[in-house]
């Protein structure tokens, strides 16, 4: 009987052990991946990094370090697709949106907004709330407003009444925002050239004439797909077709819960 | 005697004339050769004069050498002729235009002018010509006339604007409009395409046009990035000329001129950006010439004519931009590229220890002064430095930055006894010779007094605001990777929360709806009294007929009591819920009414009664009744109840 319990005991530890083992990888792959940049082996580091994305720990950070390793080895395009990707995760992280504009300072080719100027704020504005976090205000913006009215059916005050019109239209607004954010904003369709360099043609092939010519680290829109090639679109309102190895987009990740297949 | 005193006063003063124009010498000949302009694009002009100072007689037409790459063009002769206290002096110019056929650099040779009898020379002058050689064929003879006919090749008066250029002329007028329109386009130069970083090089916009032409501004603004840019204020008139260009004529002015100074080595292409114009497009036979002197240009004239707006832009310019060279550079060079003058000075030269010294340096010179950061002072272990601030002052100039930066920097002594601020060192290339300059100021002895040791007195003479440096940003870079990494569990804990917010705001909606729904129907209830008791009445029949009912089950003392009461009670309230009155104050005469009204047969209004006077009877008597009467009384009511419910 002794033996038995202590044969359970010993295996118990051991699974213990094993999820113990199991579940520190990724942060133990993270901080080998963190050491080797301290110590310029950047192409190592990528390599680390890349395995931890390839499990999806959906970590900003990950991507965000991924970002840094891919510019010190000079290359912009996965540098800033990676920051994109920290950005879409964690969209208020104060690096991240500075090693962006850093990036963007990088590239030698300039992109008029040709957006009307409210739209252009109000994407500016939602760039700091990721999708899910709108929704959540939503949720929480629509029970105050059912709590409020609840109450409203028991006491009959005018200062309810004024209230629930308020809480109305701010769900109102953030039901907007989360559709804007969701469908009108080109959040989930952002695609970055990977490439040294490409061009936008006429049509999906290379007998096509050039549109525009487009270098690595460029922000784009996918408009659609179409055997092997992609219609995109730039914010000045410009599009053509690029090859699509030459682009990758941004959100090729599903978060938990919330289907986004957005894979190129 | 009168008369030839007079004849004889009168051949005085001639001769004395004659004479004083005699006797100039020919040393005090003087010829100089202008040009407008040392560089140009192929096919643009390029006016030159001759002026001949202090000959009075016999100027020769100058011999103009022979120029394969130009056309030359003879344009006229002028002369000016002064006498003032018996000294006279004349000036003859003599106006030429070259036109560059090719590219490249040229020296015009000397000018020979003949002027008594003497030959005179001008000095060579360099010319710089931009762009792709002209298609026509380079003038092998200058096109001089002879000195009594100039015969300048001008082409026809101005005019209605010609559509389509002029075959001879194709090439050399530069299409830069949409539409290529050769009547009216603009030219960009820059007066240098190799330069060194920091190094000035000015941008000319010159508006060519053949049109009564209005100039809006800039429509793009030109990409200079990688540049520094200084832009030098045009005054209220542009400059304007009349110019030829591919044998035509137009009316050239300059609307910008723009000093750029690239930032780093490299290969650039400046795109000029746009320009916008409207013209009128008039078919009136005066001639642009005509409305020149009226100022056309900025034709306020005629503010109801049709305007047609025009956009034109110009080729981007190539500028290469070299390195500066690695031999001789000094160890803190400062960065600055142009031609610099530094000096420096104190405003004591006896103070006491812990009192300030104002040390004032001033850099003054052509370039890029913005960019100068303060000149390094050697170390001065025994005081306090603070810089107290700098201001920079812009120098008018027409072509060239120039300008005077004043640093001001305190030097507060911290022990007594004899100093020497030693000299300020500053460098700078020099690209005209191609050489770094260093320069010094002047060192200064100083004498410091022992004076007050108090607290730091460096605290007693904080710094303005206004006059501290800013933060300055050095470089930059990427910001340091991150340490940890958010774990997966938190998205989940997102993803949980929204699906219980979600399951909350269903329920939460479901229950509101049913809430508002059964408020609603209070209040409509509430409104209609009738609909109140016709919807109630079934209830509270139930409620009645249950409540009998368990009073004739029960076995109480007092159950018969309340047995008749209950019956009474839940007659009356049937009735005036059937008829819509109040139970207060409803009696059986009332109930007969209304039920004889609504056509109910006797047979029912007897029961009616006799269930009252039962009801009546057991009320009033305190008798005791049976339970079998009971229980035929509980018959009676709900046979009755039943009857009428059929017949209602």
């Amino acid at each position: 009987m002794k033996r038995l319990s202590l044969f359970i005991l010993a295996l118990f530890l051991l699974f213990a052990a094993a999820g113990i083992a199991i579940s520190a990888n990724p942060a133990e792959t993270f901080k080998k991946a963190n050491d080797l940049y301290r110590n310029g082996n950047w192409e190592e580091a990528a390599k680390f990094y890349e395995t931890l994305t390839a499990e999806k720990p959906l970590s900003a950070e990950l991507y965000y370090n991924l970002g840094n390793a891919y510019y010190k080895m000079n290359n912009i395009g996965k540098a800033r697709l990676n920051y994109e990707r920290a950005r879409y995760l964690d969209p208020r992280d104060n690096d991240t949106r500075k090693n962006i504009a850093f990036m963007k300072g990088l590239i030698e080719y300039k992109v008029e907004d040709k957006r009307n100027w409210y739209l252009r704020k109000l994407n500016e504005a939602l760039s700091w709330l990721t999708f899910q976090e709108l929704l959540l205000l939503c949720l929480f913006s629509y029970l105050l407003l059912l709590t409020v009215l609840f109450v409203k059916l028991l006491f009959r005050r005018p200062l309810l009444g004024r209230l629930s019109i308020g809480l109305i239209a701010f769900f109102a607004a953030a039901v907007l925002c989360g559709l804007f954010k969701y469908n009108l904003s080109p959040d989930k369709k952002l695609a970055i050239v990977t490439a040294a360099s490409t061009e936008a043609r006429y049509g999906p092939s290379k007998e096509d004439k050039t549109v525009f010519r487009l270098v690595e680290g460029m922000k784009l829109s996918i408009v659609k797909k179409s055997e092997g090639w992609c219609l995109v679109k730039l914010l000045n309102g410009e599009s053509g077709w690029v090859p699509a190895g030459d682009i990758e987009a941004i959100v090729a990740f599903e978060r938990p819960g919330f289907s986004l297949d957005l894979k190129v | 005697m009168v008369r030839s005193f007079k004849t004889a006063i009168l051949a005085l003063f001639v001769l004395s004339v004659l004479g004083t124009v005699a006797s100039a010498k020919d040393d005090d000949v003087q010829v100089a050769t202008s040009f407008d302009r040392r560089s140009a694009e192929v096919n643009e002009q390029i006016n030159m004069v001759i002026s001949i100072k202090g000959a009075n007689t016999n100027v020769m037409h100058p011999r103009i050498p022979a120029l394969k790459a130009f056309e030359t063009y003879y344009t006229g002769r002028a002369s000016n002729f002064t006498f003032i206290n018996g000294r006279s002096e004349s000036m003859t110019t003599f106006s030429y235009v070259f036109v560059p056929k090719v590219p490249g650099k040229f020296t015009i040779p000397p000018v020979e002018v003949e002027v008594n009898g003497k030959l005179f020379r001008s000095v060579p002058i360099e010319i710089e010509v931009f762009g792709e050689p002209s298609q026509q064929q380079p003038v092998s003879q200058p096109q001089i006339p002879q000195p009594t006919q100039p015969a300048a090749p001008v082409s026809a008066p101005y005019g209605p604007a010609a559509a389509s250029p002029q075959p001879q002329s194709a090439d050399s007028v530069p299409v830069s409009t949409e539409g290529n329109d050769p009547n009216i386009f603009i030219r960009v130069t820059a007066d240098k395409r190799e330069v060194y970083p920091n190094e000035q090089i000015l941008l000319t916009y010159n508006l060519y046009t053949r049109y009564d032409t209005r100039y809006e501004g800039f429509e793009e603004e030109p990409s200079t990035s990688g540049f520094w840019v200084e832009e030098f204020p045009l005054g209220k008139e542009l400059e304007k000329s009349v110019v030829q260009v591919g044998g035509r004529r137009y009316i050239s002015a300059t609307i910008r001129r723009v000093a750029i100074f690239p930032t780093a080595a490299g290969s650039y292409d400046i795109t000029p950006g746009s320009v916008r114009a409207t013209v009128k497009e008039d078919r009136s036979t005066r001639s642009m010439f005509d409305d020149f002197f009226e100022d056309s240009f900025f034709s306020g004239s005629d503010f109801f004519a049709q305007r047609l707006e025009k956009r034109l832009s110009a080729p981007s310019l190539h500028i290469t931009v070299k390195p500066l060279p690695k031999e001789g550079e000094p160890l803190a060079f400062s960065g600055l590229v142009g031609n610099f003058t530094i000096k420096s000075s104190l405003d004591k030269r006896t103070v006491k220890q812990n009192e300030p010294i104002t040390m004032t340096i001033v850099v003054e010179g052509d370039g890029n002064i913005e960019t100068l950061e303060r000149p390094g002072l050697a170390e001065l272990p025994k005081f306090k430095v603070r810089d107290s601030g700098a201001s920079t002052q812009l120098l008018p100039s027409k072509n060239v930055v120039r300008g005077r930066k004043t640093f001001e920097v305190i030097l507060i002594p911290q022990e007594p006894g004899d100093f020497t601020i030693p000299p300020v060192s500053f460098n700078f290339f020099n690209p005209a010779t191609r050489r770094y300059i260093e320069q010094k100021t002047g060192q200064f002895t100083i004498k410091v007094e022992p004076g007050p040791v108090g607290p730091s007195v460096a605290a007693m003479y904080p710094q303005r605001e206004e006059t501290k440096k800013g933060v300055k940003i050095e470089s930059r870079d990427i910001y340091f990777i991150k340490e940890t990494f958010t774990p997966r569990s938190l998205f989940e804990t997102e993803v949980f929360l929204a699906k219980i917010l979600g399951a909350l705001a269903f329920l939460g909606t479901v229950v509101w709806l049913v809430f508002f729904a059964m408020r609603r129907r209070e209040q409509v209830l509430d409104k209609d009294i009738a609909l109140k008791r016709r919807i109630m009445a079934p209830r509270k029949l139930r409620k009645g007929l249950r409540d009998i009912k368990r009073c004739l089950a029960s076995g109480k003392e007092d159950s018969e009591k309340r047995f008749f009461e209950g019956v009474r009670r839940t007659l009356d309230q049937y009735f005036s819920d059937k008829f819509n009155l109040s139970p207060q104050g409803l009696t059986r005469t009332i109930v007969e009414e209304h039920l004889n009204h609504t056509g109910m047969p006797q047979d029912i209004i007897d029961r009616m009664h006799k269930l009252y006077e039962q009801c009546d009877l057991v009320h009033f008597t305190q008798s005791k009744v049976s339970k079998e009467t009971m229980t035929e009384t509980w018959n009676v009511l709900t046979e009755l109840i039943q009857d009428l419910e059929r017949k209602r």
